[in-house]
Formats: C-alpha cells, sequence, structure tokens
C-alpha cells in the first residue's frame, strides 16, 4: 500500500514554530489516474528521424476544460525541452507545485482545482510562495519522496489556510515555440484543523509519499 | 494514507473461449516510488532531471524525467509500457519462477519468451482501457494475452511489469532503460494448456 501525508508547521514573526500538524494524504485525484495510463501508454523506441507527438491523454486543466498532455513527445527542430508532470516549480510562482487555498469543499475524486486558491503576493489576502524541496529517502523495504514548500504572510493580516494541493506542469518546447505548457491538479487535500498564519509569520507546508518495495 | 491501489487480475480462457481460471491480487511495486520522485523532481520547462532505478540486470540505471536537449528530434518518454505483439522486452510480461516477491526484485527470476513452440507464450499487444471516474474513484486497466500455441503445458508463476525510458537526441537514442514497476508471484502457479490464453490484467486504482 502506498501512502502519503502532510505535515503544516506554523512559525510566527520571529521564527518561532506556533504548531505542527500532521495528517494522512487522502486524495490523490483523477488526474494522477489519467497521467499514470498517459506514461504507461507510451510506447517508446521512436525511430531517430521521427518527431512530433506520440502518445498522450487527456486530463483537466484549473478551470475544467479537458486538455491533451503528452507522454511522448520529440520536437522537430533544433532543440527539445520535454516534461511529463513536474512540480517543482519556481520562487513566486502560485501556478503549481504545492498550493494553498482557503475553500471548504468537500473532496471529489475529479476536483480540478483548490476551490480558493490563495495567490502569490505581499498584499492583502495573499501569502509569498517560496522555492521547493524534493527529497528523495531510500529505507529498508520504502522509497520516501519529500516535497516541501514554505509561503510567508506579509500581508499585513492574519490568513487562513484550509486547502492544500500538488499541481503538475506538462510542457513542450522545441526550435518553432512553446508546443504544450498546460498545468493540472494531481492532490488535494482539506486541512483537519485549518491554521492561522499570523502577519510576519509563515507555514511550511511538506507532503510525503512513502511507496513500498515489495 | 493514500488512496492508490495496484491490483493484479490473471485469468486463463480455454480454447473453447471459457474463462477457467480467475485470480486477484493486490500488486507489489518496485521502482515506482523512484521514477515517481524523478517525474515530481522535474520542473516544467528546462532543466535535466534523473534518477537511479534497478534495471533489469539489478545494475543502478539512470533514467530522465525532464530533458533539455539542443539537438534534433529531441525528446522522450518516461515509463512507457504498451510494448507491441511479440515484444516480451517490457510491458506486461510472465514467468516461470516461483520465489516469493522481496523488497529488491528487479526483474522476472525467469521470464517466459515470446513464441509459438513448446514451453514459450505468445505475446500479444496491450489493451488500455479508458480512464473509469465514478463518484469515489478513478481507475483504468491495462491488459495483456498470452497464448499458448505450443504443444506442452507452460506454468506461470510470476508476472510482471516492465517499462521503458527512452529519450534520444541528435537523431541518436541518448537514454534506453527498461526497468520493472510490479513484480507478483501466484504460488500454486497458473497452468496455460495448448491452445488456452493467459489473459493478465493491472489495475491503477485512486478512491475516496
Amino acid at each position: 500500500m502506498i501512502k502519503a501525508y502532510w505535515e503544516i508547521e506554523v512559525y510566527d514573526k520571529n521564527g518561532k514554530l506556533i504548531s505542527k500538524h500532521r495528517q494522512p494524504c487522502r486524495s490523490l485525484l483523477a488526474n494522477f489516474i489519467r497521467i499514470l495510463r498517459g506514461m504507461l501508454l507510451a510506447k517508446g523506441g521512436t525511430a531517430l528521424t521521427s518527431y512530433g507527438v506520440k502518445a498522450s491523454c487527456s486530463v483537466k486543466k484549473y478551470d475544467g476544460t479537458e486538455d491533451t498532455a503528452y507522454t511522448e513527445w520529440y520536437g522537430s527542430l533544433s532543440y527539445g525541452i520535454f516534461t511529463c508532470a513536474g512540480s517543482k516549480s519556481a520562487d513566486n510562482d502560485d501556478s503549481y507545485g504545492i498550493m494553498v487555498g482557503s475553500g471548504t469543499k468537500t473532496v471529489e475524486i475529479d476536483d480540478y482545482s483548490l476551490e480558493s486558491k490563495i495567490s502569490h503576493g505581499t498584499g492583502s489576502g495573499q501569502l509569498d510562495y517560496d522555492t521547493h524541496t524534493i527529497n528523495k529517502y531510500e529505507e529498508a523495504g520504502q522509497v520516501k519522496i519529500e516535497i516541501q514548500r514554505t509561503f510567508r504572510n506579509v500581508s499585513g493580516a492574519t490568513i487562513t489556510v484550509k486547502e492544500v494541493g500538488l499541481g503538475v506542469r506538462n510542457y513542450c518546447e522545441d526550435g518553432d515555440g512553446v508546443k504544450k505548457d498546460l498545468k493540472f491538479l494531481i492532490v488535494r487535500d482539506l486541512l483537519d484543523t485549518p491554521r492561522d498564519v499570523l502577519d510576519g509569520g509563515s507555514l511550511t507546508v511538506k507532503i510525503t509519499i512513502i511507496v513500498p518495495t515489495g | 494514507m493514500v488512496n492508490l491501489k495496484v491490483y493484479l487480475e490473471i485469468k486463463v480462457i480455454d480454447k473453447k473461449g471459457k474463462v477457467r481460471f480467475y485470480r486477484r491480487k493486490n500488486s507489489a511495486v518496485y521502482n515506482l516510488g523512484k521514477i515517481l520522485y524523478g517525474i515530481l523532481l522535474a520542473i516544467g520547462g528546462g532543466t535535466n532531471t534523473n534518477v537511479k532505478v534497478k534495471d533489469y540486470s539489478g545494475a543502478e540505471a539512470t533514467v530522465y524525467t525532464e530533458r533539455k536537449i539542443i539537438a534534433g528530434h529531441a525528446g522522450g518518454t518516461v515509463m512507457a509500457g504498451n510494448a507491441s505483439e511479440g515484444d516480451d522486452t517490457y510491458g506486461i510480461m510472465v514467468g516461470s519462477d516461483n520465489t516469493p516477491v522481496s523488497d529488491d526484485d528487479y526483474c522476472l527470476k525467469s521470464k517466459i519468451a515470446h513464441g509459438d513452440g513448446d514451453n514459450l507464450l505468445h505475446y500479444s499487444s496491450h489493451t488500455f482501457e479508458d480512464v473509469e471516474v465514478g463518484t469515489s474513484y478513478a481507475r483504468f486497466r491495462m491488459s495483456r494475452s498470452f497464448t499458448n500455441n505450443g504443444s506442452v503445458n507452460v506454468t506461470v508463476y510470476e508476472f510482471g511489469l516492465g517499462v521503458w525510458n527512452y529519450w534520444k537526441h541528435h537523431d541518436a537514442v541518448y537514454n534506453d532503460v527498461k526497468f520493472l514497476v510490479c513484480r507478483d508471484v501466484e504460488s500454486g502457479g497458473v497452468t496455460v494448456n495448448p491452445s488456452e490464453t493467459l489473459v493478465v490484467l493491472y489495475t491503477f486504482e485512486v478512491t475516496l
């Protein structure tokens, strides 16, 4: 059985840990199954001078509409960039990776977005999205994946976080330009207890996925 | 607890088309954690991201989950599983060894090769069912058939899913690694008589 859990730490403006909370991650979404199917659907071994989309799948974007993610792709000209479902978004990028929100809607298997994402920023109602730290630990009988991101509150008021999610990016580019840049949600959970992040404080969210071997 | 499960189903269809054996069990997974890490580690737009997995020989091999390549026809695929008919090197595979699964499995211990002679099985292409989304689940199933066209019984004990990490650039192969993500053993064995077909199905499912 694959296991996963969230760890939520809240710090005050002096960097002192105020609260630490751990809860199960319960909700890999239908999009996870869609992209997994898409990856396995690929054949590999494409002829050396062949290019274009060789395998793909349909996923639901953040707006709920369907789009095609590429899972086997080769560029036509001069160079190629291809990522299937990367999560390591950069500092200040709130469009994928770990995201937080203030929504309370019950999780459904076909959720495609946070109900009410808290945007990156330093203004009212916003949190400053940090970079990600992603690590892997191989232990006896299991592989542990940790993805962590910190959110700083410099908005001037308390912000309450109620939902967390993980978005990924499917991206292809070659000499003709960007061929695909698609982001979609694969995990969404409600926090068991909403977390207040005081002005000047921060929130660290970590998802740990444990995959057994054997 | 996360809500992902992987199931193995085994069916034997006799020469009259009747299912005479059926078994369903949870599947054991191996390199799946490592490749999932590599997939999520990617940025999505301009780095080279790789992880190590164990290939079929047990050697540590580098597999890529994101590539930025200055070359024509550059690109790839992360974990292809859709092997064609007759290709027994990846996708769903079967074997004749009954060694129980262990934490460090990286291959079928004794793969039954593709073929139409004695002690061989004819590997079909794969079937991928559409993703099915219900009120509390989402799943898909992939399957492959193995037909005994020989004249003697073939007994299958082990079942596996291999995938192919394949990238090319400069019109040449850059990375070519196949590795196992599932291995399961049916301790009693499953006998496939001549003219019978074994159908092996893997289901990947998330539930709320």
